[in-house]
């Protein structure tokens, strides 16, 4: 997700200082919070100049009556010197004046306005007026300029033009861009669930290239509404979520497709799962690596017990998987989220390299968390991997574990004796620990 | 190096930019304070322009007292 909200902020920052999004490519190592930070900054430092000269036109025009103003507006002033004093003059006297200009002039001036500065002059101008100037705006492809304005313009406006605005793709472009994400929830509520669907589908057309778009907007909404599109979209035919998966893929965007599947009913999650591409080893590894580089390890793990077993096996092997820094990474947040009884299963689907780097990763976890993998494990009876893990283990390790297997109940110790039974290493088990030994 | 390339930009923006910017490569903090300042130059020549064609528009007579007023 940050990617996508960093390329956001590129194209908004190159926007204000008028340059293409290729030259601002150094900042794609940069958060998107910081390059908003700097866009704000350089919008204020370029609308806040001439502001004495500024306002002294301002203070002119109160000379004359308002439609000779708008025939010097449009015929004198222009665009820019509109925009820049729209601000200074009294919201009433602006308001009136956006009402006598045309729609395409009002459209240049908002192209060049700082919408902070004409708040008070947005809440004046009735609805047919903005709905006049959005869909020109949209026309023109300004989605940048008309997302700036979602901010600051009436929920009846907004409603008003989405109405109008019939153009999915334009609506989601402009939702990449709001500023505001929370505002986002609101705006997803205008639309009725047959143009919901026509947006899945139409970001699904992958010559249209929408999916990022349509991604970042699933993920700036609510938990709530996350639910309802996800699943919307895996109702959908396979085409539709494969189609998903394929950009995902080629474009880098499992850290938005990870927290949607994630809020998904189970049924939804295990019908996502079984799509063929998902087995593929070289997807595994790109979200695999995506997970790590974003700590989406609390997203990723809950999907594992609903993975096909072959998936699962492939997971359990990928050679990124047996790094230390990874596997720690892994164990940590596996412990902080609860999910022993997800993970360890996975053990079991190991090559014994994979099971021997983490048993040594594991062997740095504290006495706390292997508390906390004994009382898991309790419950969810995945005796059995843990095991094979701690076999693995050096002695004093194992030691450091004897006195949570002797806190263990006697029907625990039976069945961790099946479980050895089971694999072949009940002779081992004894010489893991005399109490367990004594349990039995 | 990199540091007098920040505070160039600083300069130009007229405040520290946010603080994970001093990361940035020489050439790119180098590179946003030319856009940012071309921009700048761009801005009041659209303004200085706008203004110079209003006053076209001001009888003759009238241009100096107004040119003042307007501080061109």
């Amino acid at each position: 997700m940050s990617r996508l909200a960093r390329k956001a902020e590129i194209l908004k920052l190159a926007r204000v200082l008028g340059v293409g999004e290729a030259d601002l490519a150094y900042l794609h190592g940069s958060d998107a919070e910081s390059i908003r930070s700097f866009r704000e900054q350089a919008s204020a430092r370029l609308f806040d100049a001439d502001e004495a000269r500024l306002k002294r036109v301002a203070a002119a025009s109160k000379l004359l009556p308002i439609p000779l103003i708008a025939l010097i507006a449009e015929h004198v002033f222009g665009d820019v010197l509109c925009a820049r004093v729209a601000g200074l003059i009294a919201p009433d006297r602006a308001a009136d004046l956006a009402q006598r200009l045309r729609v395409g002039f009002l459209a240049d001036v908002t192209l060049e306005i700082d919408p902070r500065h004409v708040r008070e002059v947005i809440k004046r101008i009735p609805v047919a007026r903005i709905v006049e100037v959005g869909l020109e705006l949209a026309r023109r492809g300004e989605f940048v300029t008309l997302a700036r304005f979602v901010d600051y313009v009436s929920s009846d406006a907004i409603k008003a033009v989405m109405e109008k605005l019939t153009d999915n793709a334009a609506l989601l472009h402009i939702a990449f861009f709001v500023e505001d994400k929370t505002r986002l929830n609101e705006l997803v509520g205008f639309l009725p669930e047959t143009r919901l669907r026509e947006i899945i589908f139409l970001a699904a057309d992958e010559s249209q290239d929408l999916w990022a778009e349509a991604l970042a907007l699933m993920n700036y909404v609510s938990p709530e509404w996350r639910k309802r599109l996800g699943e919307l979209a895996a109702t959908l035919d396979d085409g539709i979520v494969s189609s998903m998966a394929r950009s995902a893929q080629a474009q880098n965007l499992w850290s938005a497709v990870l927290p949607i599947v994630g809020v998904m009913s189970s049924a939804h999650q295990q019908r996502l799962l079984k799509l063929p591409i998902l087995g593929d080893e070289t997807v595994l590894d790109s979200i695999v690596k995506t997970v790590d580089v974003d700590h989406l390890w609390n997203e990723l793990i809950p999907l594992v017990p609903m993975m096909q077993p072959e998936q699962q096996r492939r997971l359990a092997n990928l050679p990124r998987l047996r790094e230390s820094r990874v596997l720690e990474a892994v164990l940590k947040a596996t412990d902080v989220n609860g999910l022993w009884n997800q993970l360890l299963p996975l053990v079991g689907l190991m090559d014994e390299d994979a099971q021997q780097k983490l048993a040594l990763a594991a062997e740095k976890l504290s006495d706390g968390a292997f508390g906390r993998v004994f009382d898991a494990v309790q419950v969810g009876r995945t005796w059995a991997p843990l095991l094979v893990l701690l076999l693995r283990m050096r002695e004093d390790v194992r030691a450091r574990i004897a006195p949570l297997v002797q806190k263990l109940s006697p029907e625990s110790a039976r069945f961790i004796a099946q479980e050895a039974g089971r694999l072949g290493v009940l002779d081992r088990l004894e010489s893991l620990w005399d109490s367990l030994a004594r349990l039995r | 190096m990199a540091r007098s390339d920040f505070e160039l930009l600083a300069r130009e923006l007229g405040g520290d930019p946010p603080e994970t910017f001093h990361a940035l490569p020489q050439d790119g903090l180098a590179s946003l304070t030319a856009a940012l300042r071309a921009a700048r130059a761009r801005q009041k020549k659209q303004l200085d322009e706008a203004l110079t064609k209003a006053l076209e528009h001001v009888p003759a007579l009238m241009r100096l007292p107004v040119r003042k007023v307007l501080g061109l």
